[in-house]
């Protein structure tokens, strides 16, 4: 190591300092922690609308919520990660009371601890595979700071995550993310939110695009990378042949009380 | 950095809609800035249709009635003055020089100017330009005549040419032309875009000559028509106009005083830069009109930038959806789009202007010789870059539509984008 990658990964501690990130951790027990919320799209009574009681997932294990289309599982996964704000209740996320933040914090808290895939279209069209990878640390101080110091180091984090997830950072590294199939997507996806290593991934379906084969494997990758990272894993799916997977399982319905479950 | 690298990969992405966008805008850029810069050279132009010339002297009439007829040669005086009062102002210790002028007779719809041979060395345009021969001299002779170049170029005369003058200058010949006394062309000016190109410039002399039987505007057959001018005193007894120069340019209001209080005939000595400035106000509105359908062009080129922006929302809402997603804030959507309309702008209006200047570099010399229009080339004024200033204010404004339009849809999407 030269002085000048000592005296980078000084000044990255001096931050941490700064921004607080050693503080002491409290004792956290749950990454997620829900209760008593009340959720409405609109106003009326006719619009969509759900209640929640009482929702834990424990740290460092893998949950599946089961529900079928409509049931309010992307609203809920909206509410977890702090970008929809529910009319009532507490949210809890890896210790931090969401809706008591400032929705700039919550930003800055998504964007440092959560990596969320979605079901399809992950990627910016217009980005490199690689690009598209790095986005979250330009976004994340902390996630910058445990990729490592350089520009070279974070490039070559992206590069490692692309292959082990079986996307070939050689081949695909440069290409537009629009030019790649859709598995590929997918991975592209799971290795951007690993990247920096977020405490929390929040995954939305992401199998459901994917045919059977590729969805052994992309779940097999992503299980692996939870495991190497220690990281918390919530994934919504309608898929119930994948529950064994999982350290503990949901059924959306019994966690919500929707309008629309209450009528089918 | 990162919102300005986003915006700018996501421009380069949509090239074709983009440089449409950048096109329409530039030259919407170009048009306005030349209606601008032909707008001041026209100005200029006209302003400087006679440069060194301190007073225009003329019977009494009104300063743009004296100054139409006497510079551009439009419409007629209504007297004259006469010799005696030309004397008198000759006389005046602060004459630097005197060019008189005679009006009334025409040639195929130009007028005939009688004057001194002086005229050609005192009657300047522009910065101080003389008026240069193209082919030919001055006159010589009496029934020499000195063409303007837009005469010789319709008529298609040459040096040596004989040509006829007609009584009266308009359409209706009255009585009979001059044709018993044919003038030979001895010169052709150069083009100056200025009223000299239309005018046909005869001695004093020889208008004298070709009126000799003439009589309150007839011919008289009954007078004899004289065959050796040289016999009889051609002397003009009354002139049009006098174009005078000063010694001292610090005289101009005394002298200018005294000429409007010269008892012995009513006469009136207008400076030509105020009485210019008097004309070009009533073209004023036609300038403001121009300016009116330019900025309208303008506004149309900036609404094609909101529309294509604001069509190319809903197939974004993803992209919003994902940076969210990422932890970008709802400012980070508002300023992208910001960014990317501001990139826009700023690259149709610096193109607009580069452009500009590039046409104006080649087509100059084009422009000059087919329409007399002398566009000078300046750096871009004051006005200009007000004008690039705003169009660059109104792009980011109206950048303003589709990005507020981004801001509310990303934060009511969220992670879900409803279609």
């Amino acid at each position: 190591m030269n002085g000048k990658v000592i005296q980078k990964q000084l000044k990255s501690q001096k931050y941490i300092i700064k921004l607080g990130f050693e503080k002491p951790m409290k004792n956290i027990q749950s990454a997620i922690q829900l209760s008593n919320l009340y959720f409405s799209w609109g106003n009326s009574a006719n619009d969509f609308n759900f209640k929640l009681n009482n929702f834990v997932l424990p740290i460092n294990t893998s949950g599946i919520i089961l529900g079928s289309s409509g049931s309010g599982k992307s609203t809920l996964l909206g509410i977890i990660s702090g970008i929809t704000k529910p009319n009532v209740g507490v949210v809890k996320v890896l210790g931090e009371d969401l809706f008591k933040m400032t929705g700039s914090q919550r930003d800055r808290f998504r964007a440092d601890n959560i990596g969320i895939i979605f079901q399809q279209f992950n990627l910016i069209p217009y980005l490199s595979t690689l690009e598209n990878v790095l986005l979250p640390l330009r976004l994340s101080l902390k996630r910058r700071i445990s990729c490592g110091s350089s520009k070279e180091q974070y490039i070559y984090e992206a590069k490692k995550l692309l292959d082990a997830l079986g996307v070939s950072s050689k081949k695909f590294g440069n290409q537009l993310a629009s030019t790649l199939s859709v598995g590929q997507q997918q991975r592209v996806a799971a290795a951007r939110a690993f990247i920096g290593s977020p405490p929390l991934i929040i995954a939305d379906e992401p199998t459901s695009s994917l045919d059977e084969i590729s969805e052994t494997d992309f779940l097999k990758q992503l299980f692996k990378q939870t495991s190497t990272n220690k990281t918390t894993l919530l994934l919504v799916s309608h898929n119930k042949k994948i529950i064994p997977k999982f350290n503990k399982s949901f059924e959306i319905t019994d966690i919500i009380q929707s309008t629309l479950s209450q009528k089918t | 950095m990162l919102v300005f690298n986003l915006a700018y990969k996501s421009i380069m992405n949509r090239k074709l809609t983009s440089l449409l966008t950048i096109i329409s805008i530039s030259l919407s850029v170009i048009l306005i800035l030349s209606v601008e810069k032909i707008r001041k050279s026209t100005r200029t132009s006209f302003i400087n249709t006679i440069s060194g010339t301190d007073l225009v002297i003329g019977p009494r009439a009104s300063g743009i009635q004296l100054l139409l007829y006497s510079v551009f040669h439009m419409g007629d005086a209504t007297a004259n003055i006469t010799i005696k009062t030309v004397e008198d102002i000759k006389k005046r210790s602060e004459i630097d020089w005197v060019v008189p002028i005679s009006l009334g007779d025409s040639h195929k719809g130009f007028r005939v100017i009688g004057t001194t041979n002086n005229y050609f060395e005192r009657i300047r345009y522009r910065r101080n330009m003389t008026l240069k021969f193209d082919k030919g001299n001055s006159f010589s002779n009496l029934f020499e005549a000195v063409i303007g170049n837009d005469v010789a170029n319709s008529l298609g005369y040459n040096v040596g040419d004989k040509i006829i003058l007609a009584h009266g200058t308009g359409d209706v010949i009255f009585g009979k032309d001059h044709s018993d006394t044919p003038f030979i062309i001895s010169g052709i000016l150069e083009k100056t875009g200025t009223p000299s190109d239309r005018a046909v410039i005869v001695s004093l002399e020889a208008i004298e000559a070709i009126h000799i039987g003439w009589n309150s505007g007839t011919y008289d057959k009954k007078i004899k028509t004289v065959k050796d001018y040289k016999a009889i005193n051609l002397k003009p007894t009354n002139v049009t106009a006098l174009f005078v120069g000063l010694k001292s340019r610090m005289t101009t209001f005394s002298f200018q005083r005294w000429i409007n209080r010269y008892s012995q005939e009513p006469i009136t000595a207008i400076l030509p830069g105020v009485v210019f400035g008097e004309l070009w106000s009533l073209i004023i509105n036609i300038e403001k009109a121009l300016f009116i359908v330019t900025s309208m062009v303008v506004f149309t080129a900036l609404l094609g930038m909101i529309v294509s922006i604001l069509s190319s929302l809903n197939e974004r809402r993803r992209e919003m959806a994902i940076l969210r997603s990422l932890g970008a804030k709802p400012i980070h959507i508002f300023t992208l789009f910001i960014t990317e309309s501001s990139c826009i702008a700023f690259l149709g209006v610096f193109s607009g202007a580069t452009t500009m200047y590039a046409l104006l570099f080649t087509f100059k010399s084009i422009i000059e010789k087919f329409t007399g229009l002398y566009i000078e080339i300046t750096s871009p004024g004051n006005n200009e870059f007000i004008i690039m200033l705003i169009i660059i204010l109104a792009s980011i404004i109206s950048g303003v539509i589709p990005a507020l339009r981004a801001y509310s849809l990303s934060l009511s999407d969220g992670l879900i984008v409803k279609s």
